[in-house]
């Protein structure tokens, strides 16, 4: 049948091409990503719940919960996605619809990660930008899918608090950005609080990308730090010239960020402007293709140092607004190569932005001439897939916060500010039957659970499980005095519980148990201290009354883990009233 | 053979038609194309400042915005404003718009509901809460037209949120400290209220429930406007805490209680009148002889090796600290090492800087070790297998003989 055999070839090439012109209009579909063909799960396997629970030493009602969790969020991933074009646009596309054309070099440029080495699942991931599971997945789909020349460099500021945790994070977040391939990367202020000889003098030299002009570990270019460094690419085949692209990269910290270094044996620190005079002759004389200056500070500061020190193409400011602009900007006042563009990364590495170049012009040209560019700034939504390498390490961070508990971490148990303890959820639902049956049928009811049910498990985190438990501070990731610890110290004390918004009633529950005698005066006061009233149009939404009650939601859901949270819908759906 | 042109002309097919479906699946989009900008031209990207006249009057509907970036410039938290960008058509059929995505915390109101005629012009408004924490923001919102070559148009506000009052720095911080040393950090607390006629009042305090919550004090002194470190302010206080000596090595997070008189930001009354902050205190406190490594915990003296794998063998560099007045004689070398397998070196000390003095240290666990735990109390006190590893380290220094360093590991197939 050679008609049938015609069209057979033809629709199989028809639909190569189809296939071909889709994959490469703006990101892949997942599964062709670079390592989108194995996603990390989400969750443990429904039926591997009872191993996790006696891997964690839930008992029987934990279980039970853990079961309702799991269920409540496989339901939550059955629901159909937003779609992230739909959402945030379309990326490296062109307004005819065509794919960039492929560049000679592309840099990407990420900082102020602040913390956020996974953007928090709260209100479901799919509504989340950030992560490094995605950030690794955009720089391979680049690098590996399409053969892009990349370098990648970060300008600083991986961990926002102080402790152990931080320590850990900043840690892991370089080891991270090693095997992602980054060239450089720099330092924020919080970075410089954390233990960072100890990382340092862990790191290989040959793959070490600290960079900075004006902070050393020890000493300057001691080998754990580097002042300048020159990333040569390889040229691209579809290049006018196909020669090799240089591009010279350093790192400072502004004087406002330098202001709020603390003082350490550790570090060697010197103004910008003294390191960058310092550098000027070798960026000179190393003549690179286009130069990129780095600076942990706000784009004021980082525009006069690009006036001030006219060697640069690309000008990074890391403390620049939460989020990107749409194009760069050029820096007024500087003439290489046309003028310095002004590159901001946003906050809590929602984006990260990249710059296509392409040669115009012979290899003979002046450097930084002779370049055009194209600019994405690239929203790290769920169009990209998760690295399973990066699920990998932020597995081990898990497991390296389990090991060391709290204690390891830092947290020790503060007074609550009422001076209370708490009792744990279960003492009050023999009295306050029907808000308890609202309350059991509520997510709040299997918080706990929730976190327990994800792959890996979360509730050894201080960030996850302060809102994840009774009687934690929910914005400062401490516990109280009596709050949770653990699923074998206190099981009582799982959920987003009764007290989490009431305060600690655990002498209200003695007086009314019997347990404990107290004059009349007193007994009605304990019950006063935990009765809220939700006062008319509370709402935390314009022109709602931001009262009592909403403020305590507020802690947890923050724009960060609720941007959507409005009281006035979510309340009815945990509605409840008092004694009954 | 007529396979091969059929081919080709088949992949042109699906390549055309691949362009057609996915311009159907992601529809019309917006260039992220910066045009030279290294050719001395103006650079001048669509979306930013006003948008430049098309070379010839084009056919169809054409979008201009008068300036597609609008700076708020400085604003109180909490506050909303609200911009209006007023839409044009230039071009010689209706133009139609609607609102497109907003990044999430911004609101675009309602568009004109009927085509705009040619000529015409129309407000588009942009709300913004400023919600966010202090410092620079940016908002970003579009509009969906029917002009083809500008489908979208992104719309940006940006600019600066402030307190009512400020606090610089946002914490105490001793930094690292020895322990037998006394530290002190500084806060400065302002009001940026200009009609402020009342001083900023203040009292601090450590909590009671904070660990040697007696080995602080506080110092508050009044300071006027020019000479606080935040810009605008107009009345201010500095607040010094003293700490130690004798504090509790390791990390340590406080949370101060700072009184204030402060109400919506004016200086009002007694301190406690007003708005009661807590004030993050945060130091390292190290002894004459610390230890630094990545897997290093000080808060449990421990090295956590986590799991190593049999085949590969695990190690981990550190690096033993002297400080103070006999730190350029102080030396360590091995005690003890149990197991007696487990590699521990170390090497000449590096004198960093007067007083400071460095040993570097290196743990190894070698490979082709059998599995086995080495982890928290052993069998014999309740736990499992033979506890930690532990590596003892001697000194020659006065006061501190000797040094324990735990090893936690599991070597696993």
């Amino acid at each position: 049948m050679p008609f049938s055999k015609t069209l057979l070839s033809i629709s199989a090439v028809l639909f190569a091409g189809v296939m071909v012109m889709l994959a490469t209009a703006g990101a892949p579909p997942l599964a062709e990503q670079p390592g989108g063909d194995t996603p990390p799960p989400y969750l443990v396997a429904e039926d591997a719940l009872p191993q996790v629970a006696k891997r964690y030493g839930l008992d029987e009602e934990a279980l039970a919960r853990l079961r309702r969790a799991h269920h409540h969020l496989v339901e939550h991933q059955s629901q159909p996605k937003p779609d992230p074009v739909k959402a945030n646009g379309e990326v490296f596309t062109q307004a005819n619809g065509d794919p960039w054309p492929k560049p000679d070099a592309a840099i990407v440029f990420t900082g102020e990660q602040i913390g956020y080495l996974e953007p928090c699942g709260c209100a479901g991931l799919e509504n989340q930008k950030g992560g490094l599971k995605r950030r690794h997945t955009m720089v391979r789909t680049l690098r590996d899918l399409w053969g892009w020349p990349v370098a990648l460099f970060d300008a600083g500021e991986q961990v926002r608090y102080f402790g152990p945790q931080a320590d850990i994070k900043h840690r892991r977040t370089i080891e991270a950005l090693i095997e992602i391939g980054y060239d450089a990367v720099g330092f924020g202020v919080k970075d410089l609080r954390t233990e960072l000889l100890g990382m340092a003098i862990n790191l290989d030299e040959a793959t070490n990308p600290l960079t900075s002009a004006n902070v050393g570990v020890l000493d300057f270019d001691s080998g754990f730090t580097k002042r300048w460094r020159v990333v040569e690419l390889k040229g691209a085949a579809s290049s006018p010239t196909a020669a090799p692209v240089r591009i010279g990269v350093t790192q400072v910290l502004s004087k406002s960020s330098l202001a709020e270094v603390s003082p350490s044996d550790d570090l060697m620190t010197t103004p910008a402007e003294e390191a960058l005079a310092e550098l000027l002759p070798q960026i000179e004389a190393d003549r690179c293709d286009q130069n990129v200056l780095m600076v942990y500070g706000d784009r004021a500061e980082a525009e006069a140092l690009a006036r001030q020190f006219d060697v640069f193409d690309w000008v990074v400011a890391a403390r620049g607004a939460d989020e990107p602009p749409n194009l760069p900007r050029k820096i007024e006042g500087t003439t290489r190569g046309g003028g310095s563009m002004m590159v901001e990364v946003g906050h809590k590495g929602m984006y990260a932005v990249v710059v296509g170049l392409y040669r115009n012009a012979g290899t003979d040209a002046n450097p930084g001439e002779g370049w055009e560019a194209r600019y994405q700034k690239t929203p790290l939504d769920h169009r990209w897939a998760d690295s399973p390498e990066m699920a990998e390490r932020l597995a081990s961070y898990q497991a390296e916060l389990e090991q060391l508990g709290w204690k390891g971490l830092g947290l020790r148990e503060a007074i609550h500010p009422t001076n209370r303890e708490f009792a744990g959820s279960d003492a009050c639902k023999d009295c306050h039957t029907a808000a308890w049956e609202v309350f059991e049928k509520t997510p709040h009811y299997h918080t706990t659970e929730t976190l327990v049910a994800l792959q890996p498990a979360r509730h050894f985190d201080p960030e996850c499980i302060a809102c994840h438990a009774v009687g934690w501070d929910p914005q400062r990731y401490y516990p109280y005095k009596t709050g949770w610890t653990s699923y074998s110290q206190t099981p009582d004390k799982y959920s987003q519980g009764c007290e989490n918004c009431h305060g600690p009633a655990a002498r209200h529950v003695a007086v009314e148990m019997g347990d404990l005698e107290v004059d009349e005066a007193e007994e009605q006061a304990l019950r006063a201290a935990l009765h809220l009233e939700i006062v008319e149009n509370e709402g935390n939404l314009k022109g709602q009354e931001l009262g009592k009650v909403v403020n305590n939601c507020l802690g947890c859901h923050d724009l960060d883990n609720s941007p959507d949270f409005d009281f006035q819908k979510y309340w009815p759906e945990v509605a409840h009233k008092g004694l009954d | 053979m007529k396979l091969l042109p059929i081919a080709l002309v088949s992949l042109a097919c699906g390549a055309g038609l691949g362009v057609a479906l996915a311009y159907v699946e992601v529809g019309p989009t917006e260039t992220a194309f910066a045009p030279a900008p290294r050719e001395g031209e103006t650079f001048l990207p669509q979306g930013a400042g006003s948008v430049g006249p098309t070379a010839l009057k084009a056919e169809g509907p054409v979008a201009t915005v008068d300036a597609a970036i609008y700076d708020f410039g400085t604003m109180q938290r909490g506050v909303t404003e609200t911009h209006e960008f007023i839409f044009t058509n230039e071009g010689t059929s209706p133009l139609t718009l609607e609102v497109g995505r907003t990044s999430c915390k911004c609101t675009l109101g309602a568009v004109a509901n009927r085509p705009l005629k040619p000529g015409e012009s129309t407000p588009v408004k942009l709300e913004w809460v400023a919600k966010s924490l202090p410092g620079e923001f940016r908002q970003v919102a579009s509009v969906l037209t029917n002009d083809p070559r500008r489908p979208t148009i992104e719309l940006t506000v940006e600019g600066v949120i402030t307190e009512t009052a400020g606090l610089s720095p946002e914490e105490f911080l001793l930094g690292r400290i020895a322990a037998d040393e006394v530290a002190t950090a500084t806060v400065y607390l302002a009001s940026y209220d200009e009609e402020a006629t009342e001083p900023v009042r203040v009292e601090a305090m450590m909590p009671s429930s904070a660990a040697m919550a007696d080995h602080y004090r506080f110092d508050v002194e009044p300071v006027e406007g020019d000479d606080l470190p935040l810009e605008r302010a107009s009345k201010g206080v500095k607040i010094t805490v003293t700490a130690g000596p004798g504090l509790p090595i390791g990390h340590i997070t406080e949370w101060v209680t700072v009184k204030t008189n402060l109400q919506d930001g004016k200086p009002s009354g007694a301190a406690g009148d007003g708005s009661t902050l807590q004030v993050p205190l945060l130091a390292v406190v190290e002894g004459d002889i610390s230890l630094h490594g990545a897997h290093w915990s000080k808060e449990r003296s421990v090295l956590n090796l986590g799991t190593v794998s049999s085949r590969e063998g695990k190690e981990s560099k550190l690096r033993l600290s002297f400080k103070g007045d006999h730190a350029d004689a102080t030396r360590a070398e091995v005690a003890s090492v149990d197991p007696e397998w487990l590699e521990v070196d170390l090497a000449e000390p590096i004198k960093i800087r007067d007083g400071v003095v460095h040993q570097p240290m290196t743990v190894r666990i070698p490979p082709g070790r059998q599995p086995q735990i080495r982890s928290g109390a052993g069998a014999e006190a309740g736990g499992v297998g033979d506890g930690d590893a532990l590596i003892r380290l001697k000194t020659n220094h006065p006061t501190s003989s000797e040094l324990d360093v735990k090893v936690r590991f599991v070597i696993a197939q």
